[in-house]
């Protein structure tokens, strides 16, 4: 094995990790690179007996592995897809991952699927419908989940809480951790106009299990920007401040680096989840 | 109907392209307007399902170009909205709609392109399984061959097409610099998982049509009226070139 690859057992440790992602997956099982742990996304796995499950379970005895799904629609008024959810078990069980991780959103409405990740308006009904989910979810699995805030272009005017706060509740009333998006919190206040660092400071130190960092595009409609979260490019400075700041608050903590279109060279990933490395040794200095 | 659900709808209405009126005043203004942020979504649909199909069918891609390729998606999408979570099996329908779109024109065989592709994705999926010696068959009675019903390998697709589907295919690949005859005439392929990697054999189109009919189970006295007479004639010689394509994995004799 490459020396600085802890292998497969265990829990997420608290260092920088990678996603891992279809053209790169060769690369892990023949070249070992050094990656702190890596993440895959659940439903690339759930032909049980295709290739890519069997390789993600050699893959796993080599490093420490999350699953995050991107499929479940948790916030969804449909039923919970049983039949996702059962893939989903099957996988959990054969893979053991140190992490399984799910976004606070929904996708599909009377059996029809967007496959995006849409946003709840901030309400008492959609939080107890949502909670409620959670805690199938997790019975299901039989372990706790980490839920993640999701990058969101509009906002409802029937909200009657901020996203933090029904992030926060819909984590504390179901027993889910909490998988914080950085990059996310980032997009969602120049979109809709908070202060980042009031998102941070709201959130509990004790439920962050891990953190994501990732690259958005701003896109011009008209005389107007939005950023919109593309995972095609690397951090920006300014969501590396905010990380900063999330460290400061929360320790070190499991953070991913996630790059889904336009992928690099995988040591691209690993020149991100250096610098993300550094941003944690920097805190563990002030608290030794 | 509750107040959750009546917003998913008219998001999904809206997210898809339909009439975003009824979404409108729930969505916060502030500095952009709601019908901006709309569209955020709306691109993200059609991106999201682009992909997928870009995912599953890379060559179609190539051949069309980019801009037709997003008017396919698109054109897709308003045809077959997803109905999973999981999108590994969404371009199921994409064949048929290349058909309704190019049958009789100068890209007749996309469809058949993309079928062959959406093999290539589903055999990674099956497990692999183990080729049948045909001489096994040694030990079979005579009187009983036509009650013999043989298992094909789960990841075994046939896929068969009156162009040159599977040099076609190859001429699309990286590196690739022949050129196709697309007068060249009828090509069948036998597409089926072995170890990490697809493998594409062609086949003739008897065992094409002889693979085909044994697809659902049936022995072959079972099958024997599917089959033209052009394919009975040469049955055995059928029979052993689906074997050698890997395409049986074995066989059961019921009891008489």
């Amino acid at each position: 094995m490459t020396q600085g690859v802890p292998g497969g057992a265990g829990p997420i440790p608290a260092i920088a990790g990678i996603g891992l992602r279809g053209p790169h997956q060769a690369h892990f099982l023949h070249d070992r690179p050094a990656a702190g742990w890596l993440e895959a996304h659940s439903e690339n796995y759930f032909a049980a007996d295709g290739i890519a499950a069997a390789a993600l379970e050699r893959i796993r005895a080599d490093y420490p592995l999350s699953l995050h799904g991107v499929g479940l629609s948790l916030g969804s008024v449909d039923p919970l897809d049983a039949g996702h959810l059962d893939k989903l078990a099957r996988l959990v069980e054969r893979i053991e991952p140190g992490l399984v991780s799910e976004h606070l959103s929904w996708g599909s409405v009377d059996g029809r699927h967007l496959n995006d990740l849409l946003p709840l308006p901030y309400t008492g009904e959609a939080l107890a419908h949502v909670a409620l989910r959670m805690e199938q979810v997790q019975d299901r699995l039989g372990r706790q989940i980490l839920i993640e805030n999701v990058s969101s272009y509009l906002e409802f005017k029937g909200s009657t809480m901020t996203e933090w706060e029904f992030l926060v509740e819909a984590a504390s009333r179901s027993g889910a951790g909490i998988l914080l998006d950085v990059n996310n919190i980032y997009v969602n206040s120049k979109n809709h106009g908070f202060e980042p660092d009031d998102y941070i400071e709201a959130i509990p130190t004790t439920v962050v299990g891990e953190i994501h960092l990732a690259g958005h595009t701003v896109q011009r409609f008209d005389e107007h920007e939005i950023l919109v979260d593309t995972h095609n490019a690397l951090v920006c400075e300014e969501v590396w401040n905010l990380y900063d700041a999330a460290i400061a608050r929360f320790g070190r903590t499991p953070t991913l680096i996630e790059w889904d279109s336009e992928l690099p060279p995988v040591d691209t990933l690993l020149a991100e989840a250096a610098r993300a490395e550094q941003v944690m040794a920097k805190y563990d200095e002030r608290a030794a | 109907m509750n107040a959750l659900h009546r917003l998913q709808r008219d998001c999904e209405h809206a997210f898809r392209g339909a009439d975003a009126a009824p979404l409108l005043p729930d969505l916060v203004g502030k500095a952009i307007p709601p019908a901006t942020r709309i569209e955020v979504y709306r691109n993200n649909a059609r991106e999201i399902c682009r992909k997928a199909l870009a995912n599953s069918c890379p060559v179609v891609e190539q051949l069309v170009g980019d801009a037709c390729f997003r008017s396919l998606a698109r054109e897709y999408l308003d045809a077959h909205p997803s109905t999973s979570g999981d999108l590994q099996h969404f371009g199921r329908e994409f064949p048929a709609i290349l058909d309704a779109l190019y049958s009789g024109s100068e890209y007749d065989y996309l469809g058949d392109i993309a079928r062959l592709e959406l093999a290539i994705e589903d055999a990674l999926l099956e497990p692999e399984a183990g080729t049948l010696d045909l001489d096994a068959l040694a030990d079979v009675p005579p009187d009983r061959l036509g009650d013999v019903i043989f298992t094909q390998a789960p990841s075994l697709r046939l896929v068969g097409s009156r162009y040159p589907l599977l040099s076609i295919w190859r001429a699309h690949q990286p590196g690739a610099e022949e050129s196709v005859d697309l007068s060249s005439g009828a090509e069948y392929v036998a597409v089926r998982r072995v170890g990490d990697e697809v493998e594409m054999r062609l086949i003739d189109r008897a065992a094409f049509i002889l693979g085909r009919a044994l697809n659902g189970g049936g022995s072959l006295n079972q099958v024997w009226d599917e089959l033209p007479d052009d394919v009975r004639e040469v049955l055995p010689g059928a029979l052993t070139a689906l074997s050698l394509a890997g395409g049986l994995s074995h066989f059961s004799l019921p009891e008489s």
